[in-house]
């Protein structure tokens, strides 16, 4: 009902903007992503040194993706953009076995953060298309998800390179966040 | 405390790789060659540039690249790369690598930087392990008496010395390629070794012919071939070593010199086949003319690499010692005897292997050489210099990022604006419609298919084989 509501209303309303956050270590595939969601190509990427912004608009929302480059002694600097943030789109890249740990241990710091004690968590499996890709739910194990608490978090397999998952993705965030 | 500790490891190490960053070679990219490396391609212990590092991620599978400043490095990372590096990298990956026929493309082009990546990496078509192959075929093409020439093989002689651009500063395009190393030819002063030079001089006109390779190789055979008769070259190479005989090189002295010495010449034409690829065709000499053995060859029938060349060459040696002044200039086939080139072939000068596809019957050139001799070369001059002159591609990061990418077809639902459909000539196979299905993650397959070497011809002695449609190696 709530749905329906915010629905009818929000039509003649200018679009509501959400900025999301899009994080992860390096080479997960977040400039991918990004460039994937708002151009709908495979661009080549070089690493992200800083930060790349796009807005996005789906389903009547806009949103403005930030996406922080990765690189561990660039990680400091996420907390710079935790401001305002809603969700939190966090990259992971599922066939890196190696650094999962290393990634569970950056989510985790960042959501104790105070401010984004209110940011819906959206989790890209990404990279599926690769051999020995981890599954949702070993990701999800080993990301520490089931340990969350008072979040709202979603994993979602993705192939950026494909385009595939990325907007159910999103639609999970606009579900969630058009709720507010 | 021994967060402190750590923090001045991570210091450490990070100087140690930017002190790697900046020793020998591992200054230019691995990858292109630009000078100013900012990554290190962590997976195979190298050092590149930027856009270089972008490509690197994209492969599959991906290498993983990590920047020299704003990553912290372990220990181990820092040993691996100690042991690494690009030299290292050179002679793993490029072992069989040869610039004059896999090599030379312009590095502006990240389509085709793109490719060679993949080739380098993906198929390992240069790997070291492809090397033994190589060499066990190289050998076979070589008469005995050449063969007999202790040559010592390795890894590194595969590889351009450390100054010489193998791949960016020298890889802009084919041309360039081989006009520089003319150039590295003639502006050597007279100082140089004969032989060294000699076998310069003969490796480096034959470059012209895309199929020529090996060519660390093969002078180092001639180099040895060529100090057992000094004499048959040393008196023309003086004039050939001269700095300002190359941009000048139809000039009479030159000439003379040639027909002078005609043992010069015979080794020079044959070495030079490749020179007289534009020469024209109903000039170039009919060698059923000369060698009574060879009246009629088809130009269709693929080298015979056989032993009877030799008995061959050993013909044609008489006639060409017989008639010093051939002025059979009559039409030649075309596509040029396949026979010829192979017999030149084996001639220890004729490093070249003239393989340049249809335009092979310059081979003949040699004992026509004199009368003609300007014409070629200012067709080859002419050529080169343009080449010579190109803006630096170097400089150029390849940064279209935009340009490689597939056709995504937008989702119904979603109203961003996407420029679609005009990308539609890559990456066929990542394609799939943006679909809103559950996503089939297992079912996916690599998208790239890595063929080890399905093509037998790949990486081997003479990689282009397969893809030229040279029909003389």
């Amino acid at each position: 009902m709530g749905n329906y509501f915010t629905m009818i209303f929000s039509r003649p309303f200018p679009k509501k903007q959400i900025k999301l956050l899009m994080v992860g270590l390096d080479a997960a595939g977040k400039t991918t992503v990004l460039f994937k969601l708002k151009l709908g190509e495979v661009v080549t990427t070089i690493p992200t040194i800083g930060f790349n912004v796009e807005t996005v608009e789906y389903k009547n929302i806009s949103f403005a993706v930030w996406d922080v480059g990765g690189q561990s002694k660039i990680r400091g600097l996420w907390k710079y953009y935790y401001q305002y943030t809603e969700g939190l789109i966090f990259v992971v890249d599922s066939s890196d076995h190696d650094r999962i740990e290393t990634a569970a241990e950056e989510l985790n710091a960042m959501l104790a953060e105070d401010e984004m004690r209110d940011a819906v968590l959206l989790v890209l499996a990404n990279k599926q298309d690769l051999p020995k890709a981890m599954p949702v739910h070993e990701l999800t194990d080993r990301l520490g998800l089931h340990a969350l608490r008072g979040r709202q978090w979603f994993v979602q397999a993705t192939c950026a390179v494909q385009g595939s998952g990325l907007y159910e993705g999103l639609d999970w965030l606009s579900d969630q966040l058009s709720r507010r | 405390m021994s967060n402190r500790k750590h923090r001045d490891n991570q210091e450490i190490c990070a100087r140690k790789v930017r002190e790697l960053a900046q020793t020998g070679i591992n200054k230019h990219c691995f990858e292109c060659s630009q000078p100013g490396v900012t990554y290190i391609d962590i997976t195979v212990g190298c050092f590149v540039c930027t856009s270089c590092s972008g490509m690197l991620r994209g492969l599959n599978p991906p290498h993983r690249v990590k920047s020299i400043s704003m990553t912290t490095f372990s220990q181990q990372e820092v040993e691996f790369l100690q042991n690494h590096g690009n030299e290292v990298g050179r002679r793993t990956w490029l072992c069989t690598f040869d610039l004059k026929t896999d090599g030379c493309f312009d590095v502006r082009d990240t389509q085709k930087l793109k490719e060679f990546l993949q080739d380098k990496y993906e198929r390992k078509k240069w790997h070291f392990s492809k090397s033994k192959i190589r060499r066990d075929v190289n050998e076979s093409p070589w008469g005995p008496g050449v063969q007999a020439v202790p040559v010592p093989h390795g890894p590194a002689q595969n590889q351009p010395p450390p100054g010489h651009p193998l791949n960016p500063t020298a890889r802009p395009t084919r041309m360039l390629c081989q006009s520089q190393s003319q150039l590295s030819i003639w502006d050597r002063g007279p100082a140089v070794s004969s032989a060294d030079s000699c076998t310069e001089v003969f490796t480096a006109r034959p470059t012209r012919s895309q199929s020529f390779r090996d060519h660390p190789i093969k002078d180092t055979l001639l180099s040895s071939v060529e100090r057992q008769r000094p004499g048959t070259i040393s008196s023309g190479m003086g004039h050939q070593n001269h700095p300002s005989s190359f941009p000048a090189l139809p000039r009479p002295s030159a000439s003379s010199t040639f027909k002078n010495s005609f043992t010069l010449g015979r080794t020079l034409s044959t070495g030079g086949g490749a020179p007289f690829r534009a020469f024209p065709k109903s000039l170039s000499l009919d060698f059923g003319g000369l060698s009574h053995a060879h009246s009629t060859l088809s130009s269709a029938a693929p080298p015979p690499v056989t032993q009877d060349k030799y008995a061959a060459l050993s013909q044609l040696d008489k006639v060409f010692l017989d008639n010093t002044p051939v002025t059979a200039i009559t039409t030649a086939p075309s596509d040029g005897p396949p026979q010829y080139s192979t017999l030149f072939s084996n001639r220890p000068s004729s490093s070249s292997t003239p393989a340049s596809s249809p335009g092979v019957p310059e081979a003949t050139s040699g004992s026509q050489t004199f009368a003609y001799f300007p014409n070629p070369f200012n067709s080859t001059a002419s050529c080169t210099q343009p080449i010579l002159s190109p803006s630096n591609p170097f400089k150029s990061t390849a940064s279209d990022d935009a340009s490689s990418s597939a056709v995504f077809p937008q989702s119904v639902s979603f109203p961003a604006p996407a420029t679609q459909s005009a990308f539609s000539h890559q990456q066929s196979s990542n394609q799939e419609a943006n679909g809103f299905n559950s996503f089939p993650a297992p079912e996916s397959v690599p998208k790239v298919p890595r063929p080890m070497s399905v093509n037998p011809f790949t990486g081997n002695v003479y990689p282009s084989r397969g893809a030229s449609l040279n029909p003389f190696i």
